[in-house]
């Protein structure tokens, strides 16, 4: 066939061979059949292939691009060096990979590979805890006696500058009405129901569903339902389900993070177990008063949980979390009621409103240390391995050394009761009723930076870890502020996002080692480096609980998380928000039928207690395997 | 000046600081001492090391990464959109180039390369669904249907609600 | 790279060449003679690294598991190319010992532990490399893990331990009586010095000190 042939114009026409033997030196015609099937050298090849092409017209030459390009495109992570393909699947996140286990075997392995998980646990701080075999079981809340008295103020706080009553009868309405709610489903609960299944079937893993939220309402009419009744998996203890031999497994850490994911998606769906550790009356030994405050604690030798709670009735008690029962009563210590307690390497400090705090060593079980100096109720202690510091009705500040307790300074400037007291590093965080927030400076007691227009009424709770602190306040509001970038957002919306006043300097820190870019800074407490100092917040956005929400009371106990931070509040329910917009992400009401005092949490689950001396556990990692989380 | 040879018997000369971006023969000619020998390489193609010391040259005076510094343990989320404009665009090159370029860096141990190389690649994975991923680099699907399908449920942990 | 070493015949050439080097250079060490014996080590290197896996399995050197692996992910699956680079390195790292190169040394017995983390004379060496060098904490831990996997040398490395604790102390003590001066004058000063509690310096570098 003739062929336009600019290359061998010269030339002039040719046919096939007699072009293919011009190409090609003379002396082997049968070279081509050689070159063509892959025999002898690869260059000759080329440059027969090149000959060949070049002798075409550009519009074939473009055919033949299009063909060959499959061909020259190729696995190209499959085929490099194991350890290469690892360095690019470390680019990548966690959805990434799963992705990259679908696309082929090969990629499945490497995209499994322990070590490419192990970095990503270690980027959020989280780590794999040998198991020791536990079985937990949540002991259900059983009927409650509605009789409580609900009159008791709140004594672990103190005056604001400017206080109103007003909302009292507010939270006395609510409380008339869960008391009804009570009193219906006890006489329910009469018939036949075996004492494990019972208030806590209603509360049952709720899926991320507007009923959730109204279940306080509905309750009576659930229980009435069959399904309810018979409801054979909720009518046993439910135990972790540790199939395998837990001791000395290899870290598996995909299925660390796993985890930590699925509990997250947990939290945002509102998804948990709810429990209580005690109620009125049962167990024998659990307090007989409000419950002002709690603590998980983990012992550091052994890896045990528990929990330890102060109440109005002068204790402290330490509850054996998967029992349920109490292990450790520490009474005759305190005269009046203990507000506050921090507990940290085998010591625990207590503070009462009998103006004492107090130290006390665990594992000898010895009281070791009495402070007096407080001149009125000391409403929170913390310490850490250098200094304690406590915080009173007498609008002080006090601070010690640790474990001596050797009288440092004293931090004197507010203008009403300290509330809550948080501690760092180098810096304490005093929160009061005067409305302020301020940050000292925890060597020299110097005052660094007093943060007011946080919030309109007095400051209740206090969470703080460098550079952000989380209040909660009288106003019914709470706020996430970092101190470095004075960037922060509030529930309430006159303040979100607000730049404040301008005599408020932003705190600078110096960011980490590393790098000189947004995500040098890490919280140290917690290990997150979420925090991006130079980004303005936006505004929360609209989720499935409406645009904006916010307490209907006081908030009286604040925690800061990783992804989330908690709150809890007079008006009974403990809200978590994300912990970057603000955003509302769960409501967990029906747990309390009193003012929810403090909470606490852990990656699996939320602790709660108050005024109805019930400790309520919302346990999100039911049905998970979490015996290698810490 | 020192001069390289490649698998296919090309010989490059080079200065010095330009070629001891590569730690391999950087801790050679520390080792050995300049010699008017040339440093066999027969692991990389002339094609290749072309680049590469065209790489070299444009970084030439750039501190060398630290030989303890393990960056996986980093704190700092491992960024892909830190690639410079000059390597980005010395960088686009057909998959094969790409490959081999990196696999040049490994040989080599050009750390800053190598980095440059597996974030180009991991780039091109990110944002794709399986079938894309497949579809770019020409990869075959050996899964049985049934495993496509468990391996897909396993991975239901990681969808957002 | 691609063509080339894709024929297994090139891909076993290259191997026997790196094999040949690296007896030149075994010889040239027993002789003494560190600097070809390096030169010959790096050359072998050279031919060595790179060499793809499935070159390697086409010309029946298909990777065996490795004994006593970790298991921390990567491929723990070793070829006979891994052991003979295993072997030049650990045999580098005693060049440099002998040329007293102490960072050397210690680079390059990490790389030979990298193949094969229970290369007892690649620890020893790294061991000792670390010490020369003034990481006496180092490489004393270093040594006792070897004395743990390997008791059989164990008077040996107790020697090695003690000599270079004498040198870490004669290095402390020349130390101390320097750092007398700069300590009192520290102290009138104020300065905080040594604070750290936890590792995190995000707080401490601007406001106070600056902490060793």
């Amino acid at each position: 066939m003739p062929r336009n042939s600019p290359h061998l114009a010269d030339e002039g026409f040719m046919d096939e061979e007699a072009m293919l033997s011009a190409i090609l030196p003379p002396q082997a015609p049968t070279r081509v059949e050689e070159l063509v099937s892959g025999i002898g050298s690869v260059r000759d090849t080329e440059e027969l292939a090149y000959k060949l092409l070049a002798s075409l017209p550009r519009s074939r030459l473009a055919t033949i691009q299009r063909r060959i390009a499959p061909l020259l495109q190729f696995d190209v992570v499959g085929t490099l060096p194991t350890e290469v393909a690892l360095q690019i699947f470390s680019y990548l996140t966690y959805q990434t990979l799963l992705v990259c286990s679908l696309v082929s075997r090969r990629w499945l392995a490497l995209a499994n590979d322990p070590s490419l998980w192990k970095t990503l646990c270690q980027a959020r701080g989280w780590t794999w805890r040998p198991p020791l075999r536990v079985p937990a079981f949540n002991i259900p809340i059983t009927a409650r006696d509605a009789a409580w008295d609900h009159s008791d103020d709140d004594e672990g706080m103190g005056d604001s500058d400017d206080e109103d009553d007003d909302e009292e009868s507010a939270v006395i309405d609510n409380l008339e009405a869960a008391k009804a709610e009570l009193t219906a489903m006890s006489q329910e609960l009469d018939s036949g129901f075996a004492s494990m299944s019972s208030f806590s079937t209603s509360t049952l893993l709720f899926t991320n569903t507007k009923d959730t939220i109204n279940v306080a309402s509905s309750s009576t009419t659930r229980l009435n339902s069959p399904r309810n009744k018979s409801h054979a998996r909720h009518s046993a203890p439910s135990v972790l389900n540790s199939a395998h031999d837990t001791s000395g497994v290899k870290p598996n850490y995909k299925l660390l993070y796993q985890t930590h994911i699925k509990l997250r998606n947990r939290i945002l769906s509102s998804s948990y177990r709810l429990s209580a550790l005690q109620t009125r009356g049962a167990p024998t030994n659990a307090h007989t008063n409000t419950i002002y405050c709690l603590q998980l604690y983990t012992y550091p030798e052994t890896g045990k949980q528990v929990l330890f709670t102060g109440s109005r009735d002068k204790t402290v008690r330490e509850w054996n979390l998967t029992t349920g029962m109490v292990e450790r009563v520490i009474s005759n210590v305190h005269t009046s009621s203990v507000l506050s307690i921090c507990v940290r390497d085998g010591y625990l400090a207590s503070a009462g409103g009998d103006r004492q705090v107090v130290l006390w060593h665990l594992d000898s079980n010895k009281m070791v240390n009495v402070l007096c100096d407080h001149e009125d109720s000391v409403l929170c202690v913390r310490f850490d391995d250098r200094r304690l510091v406590s915080c009173s009705k007498d609008r002080t500040v006090r601070v010690y050394s640790f474990p001596d307790l050797e009288f440092k300074f004293m931090l004197d400037a507010h203008r009403a009761a300290v509330n809550a007291v948080s501690i760092s590093e180098s810096f304490i965080v005093s929160a009061s009723g005067d409305r302020s927030v301020r940050l000292w400076d925890a060597e020299s007691g110097k005052l660094l930076r007093t943060f007011e227009k946080h919030h309109t009424r007095g400051i209740a709770s206090i969470d703080f870890c460098p550079p952000v602190i989380l209040s909660g306040s009288s106003d019914k509001h709470i706020r996430f502020f970092d101190m470095t970038t004075l960037q922060s957002w509030s529930t309430s919306p006159e303040y979100d996002g607000v730049a404040p006043s301008s005599n408020v300097l932003p705190f600078p820190l110096p960011s980490s080692n590393n790098d000189s870019s947004t995500s040098g800074l890490v919280c140290q407490a917690c290990g997150s480096s979420n925090i991006e100092p130079s980004s303005s917040l936006p505004p929360p956005a609209a989720n499935r609980f409406g645009a904006r929400h916010m307490h209907s009371n006081l908030v009286r106990t604040v925690a800061l998380g990783e992804d989330f931070v908690l709150s809890g509040s007079y008006d009974l329910s403990i809200k978590v928000w994300d912990r970057k917009t603000g955003v509302l992400v769960a409501d967990l009401t029906g747990g309390h039928t009193g003012r929810i005092f403090c909470i606490g949490f852990d990656s699996k689950k939320i602790v709660s207690c108050g005024e109805d001396q019930t400790i309520c556990i919302w346990d999100f990692s039911h049905g998970i395997d979490t015996s290698f989380l810490p | 000046m020192v001069l390289l040879v490649t698998s296919d018997n090309e010989q490059f000369n080079a200065d010095k600081d330009v070629v001891e971006r590569s730690v391999l023969i950087k801790n050679m000619l520390e080792d050995v001492g300049e010699s008017d020998q040339p440093i066999p390489l027969p692991n990389v193609s002339s094609s290749v090391l072309k680049k590469v010391l065209e790489y070299c040259e444009h970084h030439r005076g750039e501190p060398l990464p630290s030989a303890d510094a393990d960056q996986s343990q980093d704190e700092t989320r491992k960024r892909t959109t830190d690639i410079s404009e000059w390597d980005q665009k010395f960088i686009t090159v057909d998959q094969e180039m790409l490959f081999e370029i990196i696999l040049a860096a490994n040989y080599l141990d050009i750390k800053s390369l190598l980095d440059v190389g597996c974030k180009t690649v991991a780039n091109m994975i990110k944002g794709k669904t399986p079938e894309e991923i497949r579809k770019l680099f020409n990869i075959v699907n050996d899964f049985t249907p049934e495993e496509e399908a468990q391996i897909k449920k396993e991975n239901e942990w990681a969808e957002d609600r | 790279m691609e063509d080339l070493s894709d024929t297994p015949s090139v891909t076993a050439q290259k191997v026997s060449t790196a094999k040949q080097k690296k007896d030149t250079a075994d010889q040239a060490f027993k002789l003494g003679n560190t600097k070809d014996a390096l030169k010959a080590y790096h050359e072998a290197l050279m031919y060595l690294l790179g060499l793809d896996k499935n070159a390697l399995q086409s010309i029946g050197m298909a990777a065996k598991p490795a004994e006593g692996s970790s298991g921390e992910g990567k491929d723990k699956e070793r070829t006979e190319v891994d052991e003979i680079v295993e072997k030049i390195y650990a045999n580098m790292s005693a060049c440099h010992l002998k040329n007293q190169n102490w960072k050397r040394a210690e680079e390059t017995a990490n790389k030979a532990l990298a193949k094969n983390e229970s290369n007892y004379k690649a620890m020893f060496r790294k061991g000792k490399a670390l010490g020369e060098q003034g990481f006496f904490e180092k490489a004393l831990k270093v040594l006792e893990d070897l004395k743990t996997k390997n008791p059989s040398d164990t008077a040996l490395v107790d020697t090695e331990i003690a000599r270079l604790r004498t040198i870490d102390n004669e290095r402390e003590r020349v130390h101390k009586q320097k750092m007398k001066g700069f300590l009192n004058k520290a102290e009138k000063k104020g300065a905080s010095i040594s604070d750290d509690v936890e590792p995190v310096a995000i707080e401490s570098g601007f406001i106070e000190e600056v902490k060793e």
